[in-house]
């Protein structure tokens, strides 16, 4: 079972560390411990017969994956929301890698390929729409497996993402002039 | 001196999603036929349609560049997967291979 598991997952690994590394956008443990837990969690999955044989495992364990970082996320924000009162260090959470939103822009320095740095100042549901759809080439079903939304709103969740993506690489384009 | 190499991607409003999805060729039967019928007519909607394929290839370039894995923290997964074999034996009754040959 193992064998077989792990045999299936060598053809997705190297696509579900990238995707931790652009959703938790951070190289340190958030990411490792995402791709990790993501993989123990499918694996577990796949023992009690939860993957269908010929279906697509890539959006199988990357809907697992996406489910456990909007988990973390959620207890983040939540634990975030309880010590508000305190005005926390972007950089610090930076370099934690448990960077919000609002310190997109601030981390997008740390980034130096266009767009990467791009990428990481999208939104979070922008962001991984272009990352299963543009990068991964998964199709617009699988997506919407994924994030467990319609097809509807992955098309047009993915038009606005590829439209801001663009603007922020323009934007990038006229500052280096 | 300024480049005119890149220019903001702007569709009309109603077009947003028929256009971005005609680019990767996700769109088909009465939707793709309306679409390609309004591009006749749209030069704006003409221009997102190049930048979203212009997009679209420089994605692919990227995602060429970053395909290779850059965490490897295989002996710690491994061990937790010891441990969901032996949790799954105890309540199944079964023993699931645990040999792996897939990992160096
Ligand atoms: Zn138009």
């Amino acid at each position: 079972m193992r064998s077989e598991y792990m045999r299936m997952l060598s053809d997705c690994e190297g696509k579900l560390q990238r995707t931790a590394y652009y959703l938790t956008r951070s190289q340190t443990d958030a990411a490792k411990d995402l791709v990790q837990n993501t993989v123990v969690r499918g694996y577990e999955a796949y023992l009690r017969g939860q993957f269908t044989p010929g279906t697509n495992m890539l959006a199988w364990l990357q809907r697992i994956l996406n489910n456990l970082f909007l988990t973390d996320e959620n207890h983040r924000k939540k634990w975030e929301t309880a010590r508000s009162a305190e005005a926390p260090d972007p950089l610090l959470a930076v370099k934690a890698g448990i960077a919000t939103e609002p310190e997109a822009a601030l981390l997008s320095n740390i980034f130096s390929e266009p767009v990467e740095k791009a990428l990481m100042e999208l939104s979070y549901e922008m962001r991984v729409c272009i990352l299963l759809v543009d990068v991964d080439e998964l199709d617009y079903a699988q997506a919407a497996y994924v994030l467990g939304i319609p097809v509807g709103t992955v098309r047009s969740r993915l038009a606005r993402a590829r439209i801001r993506l663009h603007a922020l690489l323009c934007k990038q384009e006229i500052e280096q002039e | 001196m300024k480049s005119n190499e890149m220019v903001p991607i702007k569709p009309c409003k109603h077009m947003e999603a028929l256009v971005s999805s005609l680019s990767d060729g996700s769109l088909h039967g009465a939707a793709r036929w309306y679409t390609m019928w309004h591009l006749r007519v749209c030069s704006q909607c003409r221009a997102a349609l190049e930048g979203f394929k212009t997009l679209r290839s420089r994605l692919k370039s990227f995602q060429d560049a970053h395909s290779e894995p850059r965490i490897g923290n295989q002996e710690a997964m491994l061990k937790k997967m010891d441990e969901v074999d032996k949790q799954f034996k105890a309540e199944q009754g079964v023993d699931p291979e645990i040999k792996c040959d897939s990992v160096g």
